[in-house]
């Protein structure tokens, strides 16, 4: 007995379309499936970063093929405000505009990453904040660098994450100021309409410049001018005394879907560049970061290795290339001068009280 | 009579090259994979590496991730070429595949389920919440479908299948939003690639692979059969509704340990069966479409496993990005020769 003709018949039951019609329907929907299942990886919190890398796997600096070679330490011509610190009402320029406040801001939300550092080290608790996508409302470090002002971080109101805050939430709170950078730049119009609003520039390299805006706003400028210039000094000190650019410091982060290097224009980057230290070869490039696979990791190699894992390690991608033989061949690695680092201060959040965390631990660990 | 002899000896004949074809194809797709990468390691090293080991980074590279991702993309391509397969013939639906009829996402839940409770992790633990997973998207896929009039006819099977999807992945999504720890875990998990995973999870995939093709293959008669229709299929003597719970359970068991493995991969399932019939000539029955859609299926995930290394080197793209990308193409140009000369 032969059985004739197995290939699937559905000319019955798809009338004049046919065949071909359905193949194609099936087609369409598979490349679709493809395209749009790789949109869910890369996080909300990187979007930037690889839209403006879709034509190779380096992350640059925001509207620049090239990043800074060091993170820009004055605001640009015109922004900020001329009063003195303390004095209101004041009119604030910034990256979307001009703002003007007429009194200290008493309830102030914070919508961006680093801003939060910002507030506390210049001594201010907002009432309002955001969280990084699967992270906590008060990053680690500040808490425990903040002891004092547990309860009233406590209290702070969440208003979702940093790349989709709540308008409704941000709204009911009644903030006196709002800050976020300029990833958020699109909600200017919103957000001004529920408050005063100042709008930074973001990005890890702009550390600095983040800091004197947002002190700026709030009427402490020039005790933002006075943090940054300690900063210098202490950062150029220290690097001096651990070999200056004869040492070079290697900076990786393990994400749970990808691993990447840090380049100059990064916040950590940008701390090395303060403190005078060396990078290896492979990170001296002027943008953000570079993702780069388990077979590649060995390019990350350097005298020290200072890598940050996000979650647990056991089980994502990067427990896999830490235990693997690869990882285990590096020269930092045998020398057991690799550094497992907290993610948040280093690769997460950027501002003072984050690069002093950053410095010290650099300090400690070639120091030692 | 003598006439159609020579006529079936040379189809046996064509066929027989078709799968040798197929055969070169996924050898040297696996060759591809050793080699090719973010880090290109030409074949004579990849060989010595493989026979004599070695400690500079090349070999290990291909001893400690190559090899195993490799055989992972064997292992899952084969899976999901023949579940695809054995869906298309059990639903008499063209566009059956573990996707559409909501088998992957009822095995990526399952996943999920296992992650958040904390239940299990890595392959040994996922699989069986796979399984569980996919069993039940089946049985309520086709409980859907089949009610009403005309029975489960394929575009109710779609339907109910892509609705059933959509319906668990809310409910997933809802599970990983209020569980920090669980999505990083789950998105590393749920790109669909082949790198990265425990070096013993084709190992412990094996006897889940033996099982499912031992019931999709041992149904391959009733597959042809099926093919004619219900009641010509009963009339030749075959059990209609156990050739179909057999094959059922074969697709669950050959999808859940890919998506265990390898994280939800779509469209290979869906094209490498089209794919086999049409290299295969005439109307092949089921003992040829199977095996050949076994090796297109294994080919097919780690070519495009390996486009997925070289488009954004030296980071890479995940394989379930890709499989569409590259399969798609050769789909489209076969159907289109294939239709200009019918």
């Amino acid at each position: 007995m032969r059985v004739k003709g197995t290939s699937v018949r559905i000319s019955g039951s798809f009338g004049p379309f046919g065949r071909r019609a359905v193949l194609t329907t099936a087609l369409v929907g598979g490349l679709l499936a493809g395209c749009t299942s790789g949109g869910g990886t890369g996080g909300g919190a990187t979007s930037a970063e690889s839209k403006a890398s879709d034509s190779s796997s380096r992350n640059l600096v925001a509207g620049a093929s090239q990043g800074p070679s060091a993170a820009p330490s004055v605001l640009t011509d015109g922004m900020g405000s001329t009063a003195a610190d303390g004095e209101f009402p004041r009119k604030v320029t910034h990256v979307r505009g001009s703002t003007t406040l007429d009194a200290e801001p008493t309830r102030i939300a914070v919508l961006s990453t680093g801003q939060l550092d910002d507030l506390l080290t210049l001594g201010v608790v907002p009432a309002v904040s955001t969280r990084a996508e699967n992270a906590g409302l008060v990053p680690d470090y500040l808490a425990d660098a903040f002891p004092a002002d547990s309860k009233k971080l406590a209290a702070m109101t969440d208003a979702g994450t940093r790349t989709a805050p709540n308008l409704e939430t941000l709204a009911a709170a009644k903030p006196d100021l709002i800050l976020a950078n300029d990833s958020l730049g699109e909600l200017y119009p919103k957000l001004s309409k529920i408050a005063p609003t100042v709008i930074t520039q973001g990005q890890g390299i702009n550390w600095k410049r983040d800091l004197l805006l947002v002190g700026a706003a709030v009427g402490k400028g020039e005790q933002a001018q006075k943090l940054l210039d300690g900063f210098a000094t202490d950062a150029a000190e220290q690097g001096k005394e651990l070999g200056g650019e004869d040492v070079e410091v290697s900076m990786v982060r393990f994400t749970p879907d990808r691993t990447r290097m840090f380049g100059v224009s990064s916040f950590t980057g940008s701390i090395a560049v303060d403190m005078g230290l060396g990078r290896p070869e492979s990170q001296r490039f002027k943008a953000i970061s570079e993702d780069i696979s388990a077979e590649r990791v060995d390019i990350a190699d350097g005298d020290w290795i200072f890598y940050s894992v996000q979650g647990d390690p056991a089980k994502t991608d990067a427990g896999s290339v830490l235990a693997g033989p690869l990882w285990k061949s590096l020269k930092a690695v045998k020398a057991k001068q690799a550094v497992k680092v907290d993610d948040d201060p280093w690769y997460l959040n950027a501002g003072p009280t984050a690069a002093d965390l950053v410095v010290k631990q650099l300090a400690d660990s070639l120091g030692s | 009579m003598t006439a159609v002899r020579v006529a079936r000896t040379a189809r046996v004949a064509a066929r027989t090259s078709a799968v040798g074809l197929a055969l070169v194809l996924t050898a040297a797709a696996v060759a591809a994979s050793l080699a090719v990468g973010t880090r290109p390691v030409p074949l004579p090293t990849v060989l010595e590496a493989l026979l004599h080991g070695g400690s500079d980074p090349d070999a290990l590279v291909v001893r400690s991730l190559r090899v195993p991702r490799t055989a992972i993309g064997l292992t899952a391509g084969a899976a999901l070429g023949l579940s695809g397969a054995v869906l298309q013939g059990i639903t008499r639906n063209p566009l059956a595949d573990p996707g559409i009829l909501g088998l992957s996402q009822g095995a990526a839940a399952g996943v999920v389920v296992a992650i958040a409770t904390g239940l299990a992790s890595g392959f040994g633990g996922y699989v069986w919440y796979a399984f569980a997973g996919a069993v039940a998207a089946a049985c309520a896929v086709y409980a859907i479908a089949t009610r009403g009039r005309g029975g489960a006819t394929p575009v109710k099977l779609a339907l109910a299948g892509t609705a059933f999807s959509a319906m668990v992945g809310g409910g997933t999504t809802v599970l990983l939003t209020s569980s920090s720890a669980t999505l990083d875990q789950f998105r590393f998990w749920q790109v669909g690639a082949l790198s990265g995973r425990d070096a013993d999870t084709v190992t412990r995939m094996l006897p889940f692979l033996a099982a499912g093709a031992l019931l999709v293959f041992g149904c391959a008669r009733g597959l042809d059969a099926l093919a004619l229709g219900d009641e010509k299929a009963r009339a030749l003597g075959h059990r209609v509704t156990a050739v179909r719970v057999c094959g059922a359970l074969g697709a669950a068991l050959l999808t859940a340990s890919a998506v265990a493995a390898a994280g939800p991969i779509a469209f290979v399932g869906l094209a490498v069966p089209h794919l086999a019939r049409r290299v295969l000539s005439g109307a092949a029955g089921y003992r040829w479409v199977l095996p050949l859609s076994a090796l297109l299926g294994a080919a097919l995930l780690l070519a495009a496993d390996v486009a997925g290394r070289v488009v954004r080197a030296p980071a890479e793209v995940p394989a379930g990005v890709m499989t569409a990308l590259v399969g798609v193409p050769v789909l489209v140009v076969l159907i289109r020769r294939k239709g200009a000369s019918s």
